[in-house]
């Protein structure tokens, strides 16, 4: 039994620490929203741009140049994180929500190895923390 | 220390203890299926163990896990093998909730955790569908981790709430009251919507909230404070229930509330006029109502009144307060007992909340 509880205020400790709260009973503790608008970078003219994926979908050529069909919510169905262009609720926090966004910016990247035109997937994120508008955040992952 | 460890006491309302968290772990795993059939298994897409990835179960030994989940907290509430059939399915289910942070939920966790220690309290001698009741004491000191754990959460979701400035100052509360403003518009009027955009409103009801949280921590162990806690406990869990999307949490602490009534049954008695039809009616209602095996029940052809009711310690009480007593020991009547204790205030002077 203190191993039990001994893990489990463990838990708590580290919970307070993480961006998401994990194992911490954290209850309700913001009530912040985010709105993720999602670009994949590419290249063009020898100029890195922005290409917005209002609806997380895009075509690329794989190595063999055929046209393949990609999409965010292929990888990501987790909410809120799979809902784009629009003001959602940021469960847990608003710093939890944007860690889990850069861990899915990542999973996303790794998982495309076949699109040879994307260079970085960016999320452009609005945020509201507890009812105050704060920074715009941009986080992206790059290709390895 | 040593009493809590060695104490024994009637453990009756442990078979019920089991059988209720039998039943919210059953909801969860159907719940954590549904979530994962038919193509949306977390480990196929965008998920973040908590464990090493080696450790992430595959599709098909996670759902082996859920069923196992599943068949454990069956045999659980049937009684079969109760007590390692709800560890099995506790662990099956904090193994499951391991390998994907995202799908981590405060309530979820705090029901596996629960029904991990309600499985090593002695919860398999009563509510069995196969095999006889066994009446007795057994040790206590599982339900009293029990309550300890309910009290852990209490105390760390308070403590977070008070070192957060933005939460004690109402702001968090303020921006969740604004979402109400629609139905306060349409059902309650102008005059509710002023308030719940009142910054002071907010901050009062973000210290009422935190101050309840603590005084739960505090007083569910104090046997003078107990019975005000749990009323304070079900208006709080409710009042959550009513206004937040929170799954089983409400119904996860209410049903842990269990461990803090007092183990020994029958010690109060309800004596009903037998003459009137409404007191054999009530009667029967009220013994049917008594899950908790609270009350001797009696119907009684010479009684003056329609209810005598009398307490633990053997006092006898009539009119409001026999209600008032009713209301206290009855779970689906414990709401009106702090109203009906303020209505009869001057008649229960000398008397202790125990």
């Amino acid at each position: 039994m203190v191993v039990f509880f001994g893990l489990e205020l463990a838990g708590i400790a580290w919970g307070q620490r993480t961006p998401d709260h994990t194992l911490g009973f954290q209850m309700f503790n913001e009530s912040s929203r985010l709105t993720i608008h999602l670009f994949r970078e590419v290249k063009r003219k020898n100029r890195r741009v922005l290409v917005p994926l209002p609806d997380g979908r895009w075509q690329a050529p794989d190595a063999a140049g055929q046209l393949r069909d990609y999409s965010w919510h292929d990888r990501v169905r987790y909410f809120p994180l799979n809902t784009l262009g629009v003001s959602v609720h940021a469960r847990y926090g608003l710093a939890g929500q944007l860690f889990h966004l850069q861990a899915a910016l990542d999973d996303l990247m790794r998982h495309i190895p076949d699109d040879t035109t994307t260079l970085a997937i960016v999320a452009d994120v609005e945020t509201i923390q507890n009812g105050v508008p704060g920074d715009r955040v941009r986080l992206r992952a790059n290709r390895q | 220390m040593k009493s809590w460890l060695t104490e024994e006491r009637e453990a009756h309302l442990l078979g019920l203890l089991r059988v209720a968290f039998s039943i919210l772990l059953l909801l969860l795993t159907v719940r954590m299926a549904r979530e994962a059939w038919p193509d949306r298994y977390f480990g196929d897409i965008f998920h973040m163990p908590l464990l090493p990835q080696g450790f992430v179960l595959g599709q098909r030994a996670y759902c082996a896990l859920l069923a196992l989940q599943a068949l454990g907290s069956v045999l659980a509430l049937l009684g079969v093998l109760a007590r390692p059939a709800l560890l099995m399915a506790s662990l099956c289910g904090l193994y499951g909730f391991f390998c994907d942070r995202l799908h981590y939920h405060n309530n979820r966790y705090e029901l596996l955790l629960l029904t991990l220690l309600v499985s090593l309290t002695p919860c398999d001698r009563s509510f069995l569908l196969f095999g006889g009741t066994r009446l007795g004491t057994a040790p206590r000191w599982a339900a009293r981790l029990v309550g300890a754990q309910l009290v852990i959460v209490y105390l760390a979701s308070s403590l977070g709430k008070l070192f957060d400035a933005d939460w004690r100052g109402g702001t968090v509360l303020l921006s969740r009251f604004a979402l109400g403003k629609p139905f306060a518009e349409h059902y309650l009027g102008s005059g509710a919507v002023q308030l719940l955009s009142a910054p002071w409103f907010a901050q009062a009801a973000a210290i009422a909230a935190i101050s309840s949280e603590l005084f739960l921590a505090i007083g569910l162990w104090l046997p003078r404070t107990r019975v005000l806690c749990l009323w304070l406990g079900v208006m709080f869990h409710l009042g959550i229930e009513l206004s937040a999307r929170v799954e089983l949490f409400s119904h996860t602490m209410l049903c842990g509330y269990l461990v803090f009534v007092t183990p020994e049954l029958r010690e109060r008695s309800l004596s009903w006029n037998a003459r009137t039809s409404a007191g054999q009616m009530l009667g029967r209602l009220c013994a049917r109502l008594d899950f908790l095996a609270r009350f001797r029940h009696e119907q009684v052809d010479r009684q003056a009144t329609l209810l005598v009711a009398r307490d633990r310690a053997g006092t006898v009480h009539s009119g409001l307060s026999a209600w008032r007593e009713l209301a206290r020991a009855t779970p689906l009547l414990f709401p009106l007992w702090l109203p009906l204790l303020l209505l009869t205030w001057r008649q229960r002077r000398g008397s202790t909340w125990r």
